[in-house]
């Protein structure tokens, strides 16, 4: 599971992320909503361990990432909005050495990176360097990287970006497999059909704060009577009209 | 394996091993061209070094003691080059590469982290040091007939003597992303770089090299060599290099300086790995703060563009290129 408790990050006088608080359950996917430069990632990164929070705790499958960051890291799938993959290493070679920054280790790790690159349709690229690699097989190889030390959690930013519909079909397929198993998900994402589709809770973000969150009927109900998910979403965050879109246009 | 910090810099030996088997066009003559200037160099370097040593033997213990002092300055000279190598390189290594972003997410205690990033650091800031001093000492060593205890003594003691400074520069950059409130990185290498060229102003004007060029100073030649010694010079790891190549070249061992070296080297790993443990993250976490723009109020920039007779595309053209040239420190 994942806890975030009080969290708050201030790049100077600006606050980033602001008293954010939220829970992801084991075997939920739990949906991070909000608009650009909402605090989305610079929560992520929190969770990641790649940020140091100005103060609250962030609880990883039982380990504050703060006191005991690697038993923490070990237990979480982290996959960025901009992942880092060694450009003159083969995806072989990548998930290989992943492995072993997880303790992952003899025979049973290239067993596991064969598995991993055959869930994601990787195989036949396992001896080609990643530099040649087009960017939805790296987001691909990447997911690989984050599901091969089986984590009981996953935080994941934008996972959908940049992916063909049959990479994105995948993508879901392997998230809802991955959460009956009772891996806790956190996936921030702009794609609000995604986060319907796939979320059973919900937590919206704006200006750094939280402003809703509950069971996606729980958000939709927000708005009003209304049951689109987008024009709650616009309604909460203050999207443009279509009338002042009109006339900027 | 895995555990040891080795293992960290697994990805770029394969990086080298992929890139050296997998050849582009040119790659071999790319290759064969910088090698034949490194040997070049590097023949050079021996013979000039061989040649000079040869000569300083006709002059009985004047020569001796030249050499001596030269040893000991051509180190001081890489203390201060090293020093500064190790603040740059540290900055990247340490705070500014990419890769930093999948280890931090992986459970690598930072102990591991460190060490992995110290030896990367080293390496990066001292390789030409190496590559320089390597011929240098070879030619000392052939012309003095050095035994063979002389080139083992300059292997063991480049090592400490290029972790020293290299951990002394790691340092203030550990410092100066702590506590420096300037947010880009470039900022501080510009900062690092004045303070590198006052240092060297500051050195020359040590030295005095306009004694040089007294005609009454040069027949007490010694007398010119002790003005540029100071009261700090022994204090320092280029004097401790010097000495004890010295004592090896004459087939002596110098335990003092050998002791000198390896402890200062060792002490300096200890406590800039605690210093490392203790602030890297925090560091870290504030090099990944966006840079603030600078000269974001320039109205009377685009009032001065508006008078001028060119036509909009021109006229932002050249708004843009000048906000752009004010705004990047490296210009």
């Amino acid at each position: 599971m994942i806890a975030v408790q009080h969290l708050i990050k201030q790049y100077g006088k600006f606050t980033a992320v602001d008293d954010v608080s939220l829970d992801v359950q084991p075997g939920e996917i739990h949906g991070f909503l909000g608009p650009n430069g909402a605090g989305k990632t610079t929560t992520l990164r929190m969770i990641a361990g790649l940020l140091k929070p100005t103060s609250g705790r962030v609880i990883v499958n039982g380990h504050d990432v703060a006191a005991e960051p690697e038993l923490a890291k070990a237990s979480l799938g982290f996959i960025p909005d901009r992942p880092f993959i060694y450009e003159k290493l083969t995806a072989g070679e990548f998930l290989k050495f992943h492995g072993g920054l997880y303790g992952l280790d003899g025979d049973g790790v290239m067993d596991r990176v064969h598995e991993m690159l055959d869930l994601f349709e990787l195989r036949r690229w396992e001896n080609e360097l990643v530099e040649s690699f087009s960017h939805g097989m790296k987001q691909r190889l990447v997911m690989c990287a984050a599901f091969l030390h089986r984590p009981r959690a996953v935080a994941v930013d934008e996972p959908m970006v940049g992916l063909d519909p049959r990479g994105a079909r995948l993508i879901k397929d392997v998230f809802r497999r991955m959460s009956e198993r009772g891996v806790a998900i956190l996936m921030s994402t702009h794609t609000l059909e995604v986060a319907q589709e796939m979320c059973q809770r919900l937590s919206i973000i704006l200006k750094g704060k939280i402003i809703a969150h509950g069971t996606v009927d729980e958000v939709r109900r927000l708005g009003g009577a209304d049951d689109q998910l987008t024009s709650v979403f616009l309604r909460l965050t203050g999207g443009s009209a279509l009338q002042e879109i009109d006339e900027a246009v | 394996m895995k555990g040891a910090f080795t293992y960290l810099l697994l990805p770029h030996v394969w990086s080298s091993r992929n890139r050296a088997q997998r050849r582009e066009p040119g790659d071999l003559t790319r290759a064969f061209l910088f090698a034949a200037v490194g040997i070049g160099v590097f023949c050079a370097l021996f013979y000039g070094a061989a040649w000079l040593t040869w000569q300083l033997q006709d002059y009985e213990e004047l020569g001796d003691y030249l050499l001596r002092l030269g040893l000991s300055w051509i180190f001081m000279t890489f203390l201060a080059f090293l020093t500064f190598s190790g603040i740059v390189t540290a900055l990247s290594t340490f705070f500014l590469s990419d890769d930093l972003r999948l280890l931090l997410t992986a459970p690598v205690a930072a102990r591991r982290l460190f060490y992995a990033r110290f030896a990367r650091t080293v390496v990066q800031s001292s390789w030409m040091v190496v590559v320089f001093i390597a011929p240098v000492l070879l030619g000392v060593g052939l012309a003095q007939c050095a035994p063979a205890s002389f080139y083992v003594t300059s292997a063991l003691t480049i090592v400490p003597f290029a972790i020293i400074p290299v951990a002394v520069g790691t340092a203030c950059t550990l410092l100066l992303v702590n506590v420096f409130p300037a947010r880009r990185a470039r900022d501080l290498l510009m900062l690092m770089g004045f303070l590198f060229a006052a240092s060297i102003v500051v050195l020359l004007r040590m030295i005095r090299p306009e004694q040089l060029l007294r005609a009454e100073s040069l027949p007490d030649v010694t007398g010119f060599f002790s003005t540029l010694q100071s009261p700090v010079t022994p204090l320092l790891p280029s004097f401790w290099a010097g000495e004890l190549l010295f004592a090896s070249l004459k087939g002596g061992w110098d335990a003092l300086h050998a002791g000198a070296l390896w402890t200062t080297a060792l002490a300096c790993c200890v406590g800039l790995r605690a210093a490392d443990e203790r602030w890297h993250f925090s560091g870290y976490s504030r090099s990944q703060e966006a840079p603030k723009a600078r000269f974001t109020k320039l109205r009377t920039l685009d009032v001065m563009a508006g008078v001028l007779p060119l036509s909009p595309v021109r006229r932002q053209l050249l708004v843009k290129d000048l906000k752009i040239f004010l705004r990047d420190v490296s210009q």
